[in-house]
C-alpha cells in the first residue's frame, strides 16, 4: 500500500484518539497514563467540536465533555474533531486547541517563559512545546497498541459502547 | 502567535529522506537563492513569497547565524501581496476606460482591450500603494526531522511546502494519525494494521 493511501485510510482514527482521551479522562477523573506508571492530569475544557459527513455539533461550556449535547452527538455517529485540552505534569501544565485530522495545535499556552525575546526563549519554548508533543505521541501510541489489539473488541469497545449510552 | 512569543500555533509537516551529508552549505546556497524579493510594480505578478530570516521579516541578507539555531533551521516565509482597494480600482477603470472611448470613437470596449487597460491600470496604481506582508515562523528540526510551520491556513502551508522543497530537495509531508504514530515509533506490526481498520460504532 503506498504512503498516501496508508494515510488516507488511517485518517478516521484521529478522531477516535480524541474520543478515547475524552473517555480516559473521564473514566479516571483526568488522571490518564502515559507510559507505565506515569501519568498526566488531562482535561477537556471550553470547546469541544463534533462532527459527522455533513454537520456539526460546536459546544461552549466550562467543561463541554460532560455536557448531554455531547453525548447525544456521539450516539448520532458524530464524533470529536476539535477540542480545547489542558495537560498538566508535575508543576507544569500545557492549554491548547486540537485538531483532529491535522493534529494541530493552536493556542498553545506553554507552562513557563522567559521574559526576553532572544535565542534563549526561543530553545526554552520549542523544548516545552516539544515535551507536549513527547506526551501527546505516547498517548497516541498507547491508542494505538489498544486499538489494533485483541482486546479491542472484547473488552474496551463494549465499555465505550456502555459510557455512551449511559450518558 | 509564533515562534519567539505569545500562544503557538502550528501545523507539523515530516521531512521525508535524509539530509545530505554536508547540508550547511548547500542549504545556506538554495536559501539565497529563494530568498524573498520586493515586488515591482512593473511585474505582472499579484504576489511573491519567498524567505526571510525568522521574526525580522525585512533581514534579507540571510548568513548562517541567522537561520542555524544549533540542531534547527529557522526561517520565516514571507510573503507580499499587491491589494488595489476595489473602490479605487473601479472608479479609475471607469474614468480610463472613456477615455479611450472618447478617443476611439468605439461604443464598447472588446474583453481583450479591457484586459490590457486593467493591466495597464493596475500596473500604475501599484505604485501607488504598498504591498500587504505576511510572514509566518517556520521552525525545521533538522534531528527529528520535523518542520513546525505557524500558519493554519491550508493555502499558506501549500506554499510553504511547494517553496520548501523547491529550496531543499526533500519531500514535506503533513502530519497526521499515521505519520504522528511512525514519528512516535509504534511498532510496525500495530502500523500495517492501522489503514485496515474500519471506524468504531457506538
Amino acid at each position: 500500500m503506498e504512503l498516501i493511501d496508508r494515510i488516507e485510510n488511517s485518517r478516521f482514527l484521529s478522531r477516535e484518539f480524541l474520543l478515547w482521551l475524552w473517555y480516559e479522562s473521564d473514566r479516571l477523573e483526568g488522571r490518564v497514563e502515559i507510559d507505565d506508571d506515569e501519568f498526566v492530569e488531562l482535561w477537556f475544557e471550553e470547546t469541544l467540536v463534533l462532527t459527522d459527513a455533513s454537520t456539526e455539533v460546536r459546544l461552549k461550556a466550562p467543561m463541554p465533555t460532560v455536557t448531554p449535547e455531547a453525548f447525544e452527538a456521539l450516539r448520532q455517529g458524530k464524533r470529536p474533531a476539535l477540542a480545547k485540552i489542558r495537560i498538566s505534569r508535575g508543576t507544569q501544565s500545557w492549554s491548547f486547541t486540537y485538531k483532529a485530522e491535522t493534529t494541530s495545535l493552536s493556542g498553545l499556552t506553554l507552562p513557563t517563559e522567559l521574559k526576553e525575546e532572544n535565542d534563549d526563549s526561543f530553545f526554552e519554548r520549542i523544548q516545552l512545546a516539544e515535551q507536549l508533543e513527547a506526551m501527546m505521541a505516547q498517548l497516541l501510541a498507547r491508542f494505538l497498541a489498544l486499538r489494533t489489539g485483541r482486546s479491542w473488541g472484547r473488552s474496551l469497545l463494549p465499555k465505550i459502547q456502555a459510557w455512551v449510552e449511559q450518558h | 502567535m509564533g515562534l519567539y512569543r505569545g500562544t503557538m500555533s502550528y501545523a507539523r509537516f515530516f521531512v521525508r529522506g535524509d539530509l545530505p551529508k554536508t547540508y550547511q552549505d548547500r542549504f545556506m546556497e538554495a536559501i539565497r537563492l529563494r530568498v524573498f524579493r520586493e515586488l515591482d510594480p512593473a511585474e505582472e505578478i499579484d504576489q511573491r513569497a519567498g524567505w526571510a530570516a525568522c521574526d525580522t521579516p525585512f533581514e534579507l541578507d540571510l548568513t548562517y547565524d541567522k537561520v542555524f539555531f544549533n540542531n534547527y533551521l529557522n526561517l520565516g516565509l514571507r510573503i507580499d501581496t499587491w491589494r488595489i482597494p476595489r473602490s479605487l480600482f473601479k472608479a479609475a477603470f471607469q474614468r480610463a476606460e472613456r477615455e479611450v472611448l472618447a478617443q476611439s470613437g468605439e461604443q464598447k470596449l472588446s474583453r481583450a482591450k479591457k484586459k490590457g487597460l486593467e493591466a495597464v491600470l493596475k500596473s500604475r496604481l501599484r505604485r501607488k500603494v504598498i504591498p500587504a506582508m505576511r510572514v509566518f515562523d517556520l521552525s525545521w528540526s533538522l534531528e527529528e526531522g520535523v518542520v513546525r510551520f505557524f500558519s493554519g491556513s491550508p493555502k499558506v502551508q501549500e506554499q510553504m511546502a511547494e517553496l520548501f522543497e523547491k529550496t531543499f530537495d526533500l519531500e514535506l509531508v503533513a502530519d497526521g494519525i499515521y505519520l504522528g504514530a511512525e514519528h512516535a515509533e509504534v511498532d510496525a506490526a500495530t502500523l500495517v494494521r492501522l489503514p485496515k481498520l474500519s471506524p468504531l460504532e457506538l
